[in-house]
């Protein structure tokens, strides 16, 4: 098992996600960087859905408590295991007692720990993601063990598997995006600032929800609650949206301006309070 | 826990509405794997069975294929694995629509929820009743007289938007939203009644709390309510509360 010695300000367990179960208000939940922690299992051979530790916006100390093999991806800092640095998507060799360190996070917001055959952690709906409602009695801090199942021999061959990806791809400023059903209703220079703005993500975002400052016009709610998603770009009456992420809630009654789908919402996922964001149109 | 009476397949559907003439809809795209079902209406509350009957019916359409289906008071939303052909899917919904018969009707429960009033469980309550001019023994006998339905599941895990809130007790939701509103908390966001199944943050007005669980992780289904479902409320008082509660919450 890994133990939290030092929680960071937001830990869970996610796997790909809870479908099917929208309707009764629960949320799909799942990593908030797909990408990433699809390309930590891949390093390992895992599934692409295999459990992964997520862990935000740093530091934060875990100790191995039995042998494996593990993979990290996402944010970039600074890693170590007993004092030697850990690249990103590397299999990389834990033995028991090894403390992981990370110790600043530079560039992004998740990163993700994955371990060869994923961890062990309660299933709920057909699902491993945590999700607050659904695991009343589990705490994410100081002594929180996470179970998996031990390597026997943790010798990494000289010439393994490993991933090279572009440097933080989540970098680009521009975040590509599809009208959302209330795009058309909006006045045309609402449209316009919408594609041309520069926008600052705000300190107040989290897995519910990431809120985008530097509009200041906004459009009247809808008429009742509305179906929701992760991706979906609400703008308040006071001009402030607000793109749903992996938590947010199944119903909302701001109009859904925009989307952001599939490896844009992972980019989208790793912008830090206040970086900018523009949003293109995709045809 | 009490087991909610069934009564079979209640007379839910639409009175007088043919059935291959579905009301004025339009299905858009809702990105780039989902589709979104509208019906264009001012009233929802008459395409609200419908509504009910259809979700139910698409969220168990295996050929259609939907992964998750959210429906609200006007508009349902269908979700498809990546890369599915959006068009064939809308094809196919607009078929089942005008195919959709009586029979399809799912069975809904009617659940009898004890309320206890008690300001010391209903923090907006004196507020609510100075703003409306309405004496307690008023209040409780009004939110207490109607039959209320479960339109929609949302918001978060297992709150239902109850339908049919005497005008009275419409009220707008709160400027400020309260930061932790306890579980069972009965609250009044404008012309809806609901039960927070946890404690969460929220805007609504808190008029009362009741001590039965309406959410279980680890149950199947996870929610007491369910869309179309029959709800009354009765009050209790205090000891009634504090005793219901020991029982459930064990």
């Amino acid at each position: 098992m890994i133990e939290i010695v030092r929680p960071p300000i937001l830990l869970s367990i996610q796997d790909g996600g809870r479908y099917g179960y929208q309707h009764w208000g629960i949320p799909i939940s799942g990593p908030m960087d797909r990408v990433s922690a699809a390309l930590a299992n891949a390093v390992l051979g895992n599934a692409k859905d295999a459990p992964v530790l997520e862990i935000a916006d740093g530091p934060a100390v875990l100790q191995f408590h039995a042998p494996t093999r593990f993979a990290l991806c996402g944010a970039r800092g600074h890693y170590f295991i007993n004092r030697h640095c850990v690249p990103l998507l590397t299999t990389c060799a834990a033995a028991q007692g090894d403390v992981l360190l990370l110790h600043r996070f530079d560039d992004g917001r998740f990163l993700y720990l994955a371990i060869e055959g994923g961890f062990h952690y309660p299933e709920v709906l057909n699902s491993r993601s945590y999700y607050g409602a659904l695991y009343p009695r589990w705490r994410w801090q100081r002594g929180t063990k996470i179970p998996f199942t031990p390597v026997k021999n943790t010798y990494i061959p000289r010439k393994h598997a490993y991933l090279r990806i572009p440097d933080a791809p989540w970098q680009a400023e521009e975040i590509e995006v599809t009208p959302g059903p209330e795009w058309p209703t909006l006045p045309k220079r609402l449209q316009n600032a919408l594609r041309t703005h520069a926008f600052v993500v705000s300190p107040s975002s989290n897995r519910v929800g990431y809120r985008l400052d530097g509009l200041v016009e906004g459009v009247s709610a809808l008429p009742w609650s509305a179906p929701m998603h992760p991706g979906v770009v609400q703008l308040t009456p006071s001009g402030q949206l607000i793109v749903m992420m992996r938590d947010g809630p199944t119903t909302g009654g701001y109009a859904r301006v925009l989307i952001v789908e599939g490896t844009a919402l992972s980019h989208f996922a790793q912008k830090r309070p206040g970086q900018p964001v523009r949003f293109r149109l995709r045809k | 826990m009490p087991s909610p009476s069934l009564n079979a397949c209640a007379a839910v559907w639409i009175n007088g509405m043919p059935m291959h003439n579905p009301p004025p809809h339009r299905i858009l795209p809702y990105g780039n794997n989902a589709l979104l079902l509208r019906f264009e209406t001012d009233d929802p509350a008459p395409i609200l069975p419908l509504i009910w009957a259809l979700a139910h019916t698409l969220r168990r359409d295996a050929t259609l294929g939907a992964i998750d289906v959210i429906a609200t008071m006007y508009e349902i939303a269908i979700h498809f694995p990546y890369g599915t052909s959006l068009p064939d899917k809308a094809h196919h919904i607009e078929t089942l629509l005008q195919h959709l018969s009586p029979k399809n009707v799912h069975r809904t429960a009617e659940h009898h929820i004890p309320v206890c009033y008690d300001f010391e469980y209903a923090s907006d309550l004196p507020g609510l009743l100075r703003m409306k001019g309405l004496s307690l023994e008023e209040f409780v006998q009004i939110h207490t007289s109607r039959t209320y339905r479960v339109g929609f599941i949302g918001f978060m895990p297992g709150f239902g938007y109850l339908t049919g809130l005497d005008a009275r007790l419409h009220t707008p939701r709160k400027a400020n939203p309260s930061i932790r509103i306890p579980a069972g908390s009965v609250a009044i966001g404008a012309s809806f009644c609901g039960i927070y199944p946890l404690q969460s943050p929220g805007g609504w007005h808190i008029i009362g709390r009741t001590p039965q669980r309406i959410f279980w992780p680890h149950r199947d289904p996870p929610c007491l309510l369910q869309p179309g479902d029959v709800v009354v409320f009765h009050p209790i008082d205090r000891d009634e509360f504090q005793q219901l509660f020991n029982e459930t919450h064990q």
